[in-house]
């Protein structure tokens, strides 16, 4: 009985070491890796995060309205987001590698999946900043042609196009990166065209005399010349 | 040299003929039919008057005018003083041809200006074709001190409206009169004489390409004179009237136009004037304001209502472009209880010159910043008229003056944020 109990524990015990001694190299390669893999990643977000400084690109994104947006989110600046998202992607990357030298079932299919997924991340993150950008020039834009036109409420209408192209941009994203992919788009479609037929029947019903006036005052029989704010006044 | 390319065939195989000569008129035109017919008969006749013994010729660049304007211009008698036997001791030449449609008026005055260079005029006057009421003395009040060469450039000025040219009197003139440190003539009103070297060099700037709207064209080239250190003059014309003008934008394009060509011509001159002494040199006579009788008083408060929801609306915008203090100045104007706030020259020369340094960093989109400044400008304006109401000749031109100053004492300002 004893003579058995430790032959068992003998055999128990080798092939622990045995798969000790197999696995080890994996675990080393693995470890190798990550260590590097955060080397590497510290090392390109800190290159990176010195050359947007030196392109000014934090002056770059306040002046395209992404700072004050990221400011608003409580994130750090625009050059601090950009350099933190390469050093977590490109240290994604290693650690996904890193589980593959390990050899374990799947890690090969996470391995493609996370290749197939960066891509992907990439054209989201890409959606997004060109919507920040677009829907800030808009919002500008609006508001500076409806302050410029005397119209009422400038500042609801500027930023009614902001949110739109922002919410636009954000189902855009999502819809790329594949999170609930059916539940944003059906969400966006609904969101949307309930803004659309609020804003219709708002005019329909309660609205009917301003829109006429806004469309009167856009459309005039005789051209109006804005220049004059009484008959004989030119500011040229 | 002139160059063939922006002269029409037509124009060109017209002007050969006519050799050198020393005074060029310029008339471009697109279906004025109404108006020029009496305006070539003025010119000719102030011509053999006035200059019976210089070569001169007529040019017109027309840009495909479709209501017999051509015709017209060709027909149009010569003045009755010579018909009644004073003879022109010149030939007189009159020459017209179609020119590039899609480049309009100012095509037709770049073209005049290649005409003044191919036929090595001396002297380039450009005749605003809707002018109604032209006299025969004009041609001579303009031609004149650039031929002696008491000028390069000379802008005529004519009585107006006390509440008129607001744009003008209250920003580009201050704000390029302080950054060049020159007194500059009272009116920029499309109408010029110049000397044939200032047109013929101006033939290649690179502006023409950017198809700039008559106003613009005039705040370029009296920017090109100031950057080149010319000699800048005025002469008082008389009373004008002008055929109400078909292409009229509204405030804020034309805001747009003259504002954004004049910090556009701060930029492109910056190394003229940014190390001038900011000691003014006084325009000869000093600025003319010839005042028109007026009739109907302008009511300031539409504007200044404007300002306020301007200032209120636009306030991300305004955090932006101008410095705290000064935003904060400017709110606190806009909310006075006064139904026409008192936005006071040292606050409104500050604000320019922000905006000016602002466009110029590229601190915002430029038409952006631009369009920014145009409900602070009628406040200011309202403010002006609120102020010039009452007044006479004398206590306007005062006005004026002591906004120039006030420009050119706050011009540190103006180097310190372009520098920034």
């Amino acid at each position: 009985m004893a003579d058995t109990t430790a032959a068992v524990l003998r055999s128990a015990w080798n092939e622990f070491l045995d798969s000790i001694l197999l696995n080890l190299p994996h675990f080393l390669a693995m470890a190798s890796l990550v260590l590097a893999g955060w080397l590497i990643a510290w090392l390109l977000a800190f290159i990176l995060r010195a050359v947007l400084r030196l392109v000014r690109f934090d002056l770059l994104s306040d002046r395209a309205g992404l700072a004050s947006m990221l400011a608003r989110a409580g994130m750090a600046s625009a050059s601090e987001v950009t350099a933190s998202m390469a050093f977590w992607l490109v240290w994604a990357a290693f650690v996904i590698s890193g589980l593959g030298a390990l050899g374990l079932e799947g890690t090969g299919a996470l391995t493609s999946a996370f290749v197939m997924f960066v891509p992907r991340l990439g054209v989201a993150v890409g959606l997004l900043l060109i919507g920040v950008v677009a829907a800030n020039f808009v919002w500008r834009a609006t508001l500076l042609a409806a302050v410029n036109a005397n119209l009422p409420s400038a500042r609801l209408l500027s930023s009614t196009a902001r949110w739109l192209i922002l919410v636009l941009s954000a189902a855009m994203a999502l819809e790329q990166v594949g999170v609930a992919k059916t539940i944003v788009l059906t969400a966006f479609a609904i969101a949307f065209g309930a803004v659309m037929l609020g804003v219709a029947v708002a005019i329909g019903i309660g609205g009917a005399p301003v829109a006429r006036r806004l469309l009167e005052r856009q459309f005039p029989d005789k051209p109006h010349d804005e220049t004059k704010q009484s008959p004989d006044v030119s500011h040229l | 040299m002139a160059r063939p390319s922006i002269l029409s065939d037509e124009l060109l195989r017209q002007l050969v003929p006519v050799g050198q000569v020393d005074i060029m008129v310029g008339l471009p035109t697109h279906n004025h039919a109404a108006t020029i017919g009496p305006i070539v008969t003025a010119l000719h006749a102030g011509l053999a008057k006035h200059f019976p013994r210089e070569r001169t010729v007529l040019v017109n660049p027309d840009a495909g005018s479709d209501d017999g304007t051509r015709e017209i211009l060709m027909n149009a008698p010569l003045a009755p003083d010579e018909l009644r036997g004073i003879p022109a001791l010149r030939t007189t030449h009159r020459v017209s041809a179609g020119n590039a449609p899609q480049h309009g008026h100012t095509g037709g005055v770049r073209a005049v200006f290649a005409a003044a260079d191919l036929l090595q005029a001396k002297v380039v006057v450009l005749v605003d074709p809707d002018v109604i009421d032209l006299h025969e003395d004009w041609v001579e009040q303009v031609a004149r001190p650039v031929l002696t060469r008491q000028a390069d450039l000379l802008l005529p000025c004519h009585p107006r409206r006390r509440f008129d040219g607001a744009l003008l009197s209250q920003l580009v003139r201050p704000l390029l009169g302080a950054a060049f440190a020159r007194q500059l003539p009272s009116h920029v009103s499309g109408e010029f004489g110049c000397s044939g070297q200032f047109a013929a060099q101006r033939v290649t700037d690179p502006l023409w390409e950017q198809e700039p709207s008559r106003a613009s064209m005039d705040i370029w080239l009296l920017s090109t004179a100031l950057a080149l250190d010319l000699r800048i003059t005025e002469a008082n014309v008389g009373p004008r009237k002008f055929a109400e003008r078909r292409d009229s934008p509204g405030l804020s394009a034309l805001f747009g136009e003259i504002v954004g060509t004049t910090f556009g011509c701060l930029d492109r001159f910056a190394a003229n004037w940014l190390s001038r002494t900011p000691e003014v040199r006084l325009l000869p006579g000093g600025p003319a304001w010839p005042l028109m009788d007026d009739q109907n008083p302008v009511d300031p408060v539409p504007m200044a209502e404007r300002f306020r929801s301007g200032v209120r609306d636009l306030a991300p915008l305004l955090h932006e472009l101008l410095t705290p203090g000064t935003h904060a100045a400017l709110r606190e104007t806009a909310s006075a209880a006064e139904p026409t706030p008192r936005l006071s020259d040292s606050l409104w020369a500050t604000i320019v010159y922000e905006f000016a340094a602002a466009v110029h960093r590229h601190l915002m989109n430029r038409e952006h910043a631009i369009q920014a400044l145009v409900p602070i400008y009628l406040g200011r304006a309202a403010s002006h008229f609120a102020e010039i109401a009452s007044s006479d000749e004398a206590e306007h031109q005062g006005r004026l003056n002591s906004l120039e100053s006030e420009f050119a004492r706050l011009r540190p300002v103006l180097l310190n944020r372009w520098n920034a």
